[in-house]
């Protein structure tokens, strides 16, 4: 059972993390209209950076660590995906092409 | 005239040893009494000899077992070496006295059709086509080098593998070539003995244009098009095409391109008489006849003299053969389709290739295809193909239930979760973001289409492909697109929400409350052509030229008169906006507002005269809206806790608020989408002319024919226009055929048809997709292209292929729209929706099954089109 949650627990972190990463995106989302746009653009980040700290305090210390680590490690996961994902992804159809 | 030379009357199909094949079915045909132009067969024994003369038996010894690169290397040797070589005298001599008694018939400025004739096409299924050359307009200078040049084709790399892989001995393969009269056609055209699109037997069809006809065989004009019955040869069908190009009679010394401007006066004007198409349909059936099977025959007029110029075997090609060849079953992918229907051509359909990941989406014969076997895999459902074809093609297509399959539900949860991991941050991004938050597109558009270091692929990769980690998400406009899909959602909970708390509520009524919303670019362009249509009404000059000419000449008018200046200023302003757009703007080769503003004039000149009132009607629909609500907020005031909370009221009105911005999402991202696509253009026109001023390409177009392959290749001088004339010519032909087609909704499996046996006294009922509410009756009116066919009287029935803002202004006169293919976020149902029509979509082959004048009733609740026997229908 203990492992179960452990990984709810990482599970969760990662899932929250997807929330805090957007919300920092919308520094460079928005940044076109930061005059009208920063009250939201703060209030996300102050709303998902309390969400993950609470999480992360109620949790205690047996799963905190995982859901701190699902948090952690979800920034370089979401890095690879977009970055070096798409590369990728448009190197093969590339290579698909010229095989044909 | 010894045997090495001889006239055309001399040779039989028999003799495709002597002539080669081609020479052989001419020869034959003038035997037959056919009235083929005169001309003369160099024989494959002349080039024999010439081969031996030369020497050429050494030098072709291993070629079979060369690299490629040695065997290019050897290939333009052995070329080099017959061009460059003179020809034995008695052949010359034989050559220029059947040329001379030719000219004595003709006349000294004859030009020459010189066409390679060779003797291998007899050999069972090899097929040399586009290998070996044919020369136009060769003057008598010229004519003994090109008849080298065509023996010489029979050494080109490509020739060689083709014979190499087929088995056939590069010393038994011989070449005659044929000399013809080039006929100064006036006009030009090919005939089909069976409907080479449908198979039907009984159409003969006929499509003429003016010149010579090398414009319609390589389908670089839209000809005219005439169907007639075979039995008694009377017309079915006519349609007079605007015939913008033509291939004169003879050509410049400098004219570096083939095709030059129709004069104006011809471009509408129809090529052939009555008795003129039932003469060639003559002539075509006398073919069949004689060759006893389907024809396709290549014909010309000069000075009222028919002449046929070819006759061969139709290729017919149904619907029904498309993939036929293919493993698996796929679904059309419909998001592509239903903004317009013709395939892509070649270099788009790579582009796309590239943005969708193979094999999971596939082009095949140009139009973009979802394979069942991968989508099986990913689903967790046990469904059969027909079912999951269905509800991949429409989300209306739902199967009456879904049996899970246990094994594959966890990984699908799993598969779901990291698809949520990956696009959720997207998602999240989007999210209640300004409607305004793609702008930026526009910059890092203009600045890719500055960069000159950036091909055509690099500037796809940077605009829609490869995203920079911290670009921002207005800039990604493919992954908005796709997160926009969202509006299902938000539109399906809002629908099951209004219905079951005001369950009689009228039945377009979540389609109104979601109408409206600010910021959608399409609906702002919409606008801006309403107030040029305003600015024009406002000068008598701009109206009087705007209805006096044809868009494409009104331009030029408008520019001379000094009343229109205002005018031209606002035009300015709008195609500095909206330039980017264009008729099938998802299709690179299809031109640009900013390059033809004359499809915008065209849609001024609609607005004219159907002397609509857009901005009425917008406000008619807003006060509709406001009385929708009203009515909603009432009846749901009868229900607990309503009336001092509101809550029902709030949590409508928040699903109507996400329904419009992910639809304003998707529009926008859509407008977007095609700046980037034709910037994409832009670079491939701007590759085009380095080509074109090479020599490399000749006329404007082909580039969209070519690969990126190819395109790189002619540019690093690999190739050269010889080396792609063929493959553009086919390309373009498989193009146009499969243009007149609509394509298979499914390949690899078949879909029962939806149609209803009509009751007693009722017409056919087809049934179709929903997408816009509302019921209708009228007369139809079929429109195939809204920039020739404008005439939509108020209140009839638009029925059309497709699509998108050019035939916007049709919608403010149609009493309802019937559309081949789309969906409920298609062009057509999102402006019916707009404009309170109601509008089934979806419908196949609409525009063939309903005519115009006929009486149809239109159910847009249900998606059903009736056809109507007899009855005086009410709107």
């Amino acid at each position: 059972m203990t492992i179960f949650l452990k990984i709810m627990a990482f599970l969760l972190g990662l899932t929250v993390a997807v929330q805090l990463v957007a919300a920092l995106f919308g520094i460079v989302d928005l940044r076109y209209a930061l005059a009208r746009t920063w009250p939201r653009l703060v209030r996300g980040i102050l709303i998902w950076s309390a969400v993950t700290v609470i999480l992360a305090w109620l949790l205690g210390p047996v799963y905190r660590l995982f859901f701190l680590l699902g948090v952690a490690l979800y920034f370089p996961f979401y890095y690879c995906c977009v970055y070096l994902g798409g590369k990728l992804f448009f190197r093969r159809n590339l290579k698909l092409l010229d095989r044909e | 005239m010894g045997g090495e030379v001889l006239t055309l009357g001399q040779v039989r199909r028999g003799d495709v040893a002597v002539a080669g094949g081609k020479g052989a079915n001419l020869g034959e045909m003038v035997a037959a009494g056919f009235p083929i132009p005169p001309g003369f067969v160099v024989s494959a024994q002349a080039c024999e000899a010439f081969f031996r003369h030369i020497d050429l038996a050494g030098r072709i010894e291993g070629l079979s077992e060369l690299t490629a690169d040695a065997l290019k290397r050897r290939c333009d040797e052995i070329r080099r070496l017959i061009c460059q070589a003179d020809l034995p005298g008695p052949l010359t001599e034989a050559i220029m006295s059947a040329h001379a008694d030719l000219t004595r018939d003709l006349g000294p400025e004859t030009v020459y059709a010189v066409r390679s004739s060779a003797t291998a096409e007899d050999l069972g299924e090899a097929s040399f086509a586009g290998q070996h050359e044919t020369y136009y307009y060769v003057t008598p200078d010229k004519l003994l080098d090109m008849v080298k040049h065509c023996w010489a084709s029979l050494w080109s790399p490509e020739a060689v593998s083709y014979r190499r892989t087929q088995g056939i001995s590069h010393a038994e393969v011989f070449m005659a070539v044929v000399v013809q009269e080039m006929i100064r056609s006036e006009v030009s055209g090919v005939t089909f003995t069976a409907n080479p699109v449908s198979g039907d037997l009984g159409e003969i069809v006929t499509e003429s244009s003016w010149g010579m006809g090398a414009a319609i065989v390589d389908g670089r004009v839209t000809p005219d098009h005439w169907v007639v019955a075979r039995e008694g040869l009377n017309l079915k069908e006519k349609r007079i095409a605007e015939k913008k190009y033509m291939v004169p009679a003879s050509l410049e010394e400098e004219q570096r391109t083939r095709l030059i401007e129709t004069p104006l006066d011809l471009r509408k004007k129809e090529t052939l008489t009555l008795d003129q198409i039932r003469l060639v349909s003559q002539w075509a059936l006398k073919a069949e006849d004689h060759f006893g099977g389907p024809q396709d025959l290549e014909w010309a007029m000069a000075q009222g003299r028919f002449y046929l110029l070819q006759s061969r075997p139709i290729t017919i090609m149904g619907r029904e053969e498309i993939g036929r060849d293919l493993e698996g079953a796929y679904v059309i992918f419909k998001p592509i389709v239903e903004n317009f229907t013709e395939p892509l051509t070649p270099l788009t359909a790579e582009a796309f290739q590239v943005a969708f990941s193979p094999p999971l989406m596939r082009i095949i014969k140009g139009w973009l295809y979802v394979s069942l076997r991968h989508i099986r895999t990913i689903l967790p459902f046990k469904l059969t193909d027909e079912e999951l074809a269905q509800m991949l093609y429409s989300f209306d297509n739902q199967p009456e239930r879904f049996r899970l399959s246990p094994a594959k539900l966890p990984f699908f949860l799993a598969g779901l979760y990291l698809f949520y991991l990956f696009m959720g941050v997207f998602s999240a991004r989007t999210w209640n973001i300004p409607g305004d938050f793609m702008d930026g597109f526009r910059r890092l558009a203009r600045k890719v289409d500055e960069d000159d270091s950036l091909g055509p692929v690099e500037a796809m990769t940077k605009l829609f492909l490869w995203a920079r980690f911290f670009q921002p998400v207005g800039d990604q406009v493919m992954l908005v697109n796709f997160t926009s899909l969202r509006y299902f959602i938000w539109m399906g909970l809002l629908q099951k929400f209004l219905r079951a708390w005001t369950p009689d509520i009228r039945s377009d009524a979540e389609s109104l409350l979601c109408s409206g919303a600010e910021g959608v670019l399409s609906a702002e362009m919409g606008r801006g052509i309403w107030s040029l249509a305003k600015t024009a009404g406002k000068s008598p000059r701009v109206r009087e030229i705007l209805g006096a000419n044809k868009p494409e000449n009104a331009l030029a008018e408008l520019k001379a008169a000094p009343e229109a200046q205002e005018f031209l200023s606002e035009l300015d302003r709008f195609l500095e906006k909206n330039g980017h757009r264009g008729l099938k703007e998802l299709e690179m080769a299809s031109p640009r507002w900013e390059e033809n503003p004359a499809p915008v004039l065209g849609m001024v000149r609609n607005y004219l005269l159907v002397e609509a009132d857009p901005e009425g009607h917008e406000k008619a629909v807003k006060q509709a809206r406001r009385d929708l609500e009203a009515e909603i907020k009432t009846r749901l005031e009868k229900l607990p806790l309503e009336k001092p909370f509101r809550p029902r009221w709030r949590l409508l009105m928040s699903m109507a608020r996400q329904s419009k911005h992910f639809s304003r999402m998707r529009e926008n991202s859509r407008f977007y989408h095609t700046l980037g696509f034709y910037i994409i253009r832009r670079k491939v026109l701007r590759i085009e002319a380095e080509l074109m001023a090479q020599g490399r390409l000749k006329c404007k177009g082909d580039v969209f024919y070519l690969k990126k392959k190819e395109m790189d290749r002619l540019r690093t001088g690999e190739l050269g226009w010889l080396d792609v004339e063929d493959v553009i010519r086919e390309r373009r032909m498989e193009y146009i055929r499969l243009c007149k087609m609509s394509p298979p909704k499914v390949i690899g499996l078949k879909l029962p048809v939806k149609k209803s046996e009509p009751a007693e006294g009722e017409g056919e009922t087809f049934h179709g997709q929903s997408a816009s509410p509302g019921a209708y009756q009228g007369t139809a009116h079929v429109i195939l292209d809204p920039s020739t066919d404008i005439e939509l009287k108020p209140g009839e029935i638009l029925v059309a292929p497709y699509t998108d803002p050019a035939w916007t202004p049709l919608f403010l006169t149609a009493g309802a729209a019937v559309v081949e293919i789309g969906s409920y976020l298609s062009h057509a149902g999102t402006v019916a929706r707009e404009f309170g029509m109601p509008c089934v979509v979806d419908l196949p082959d609409c525009t063939k099954l309903i005519h115009t004048g006929d009486r149809i009733s239109v159910d847009g609740d249900h998606g059903l089109v009736r056809l109507m026997r007899g009855e005086e229908g009410e709107s």
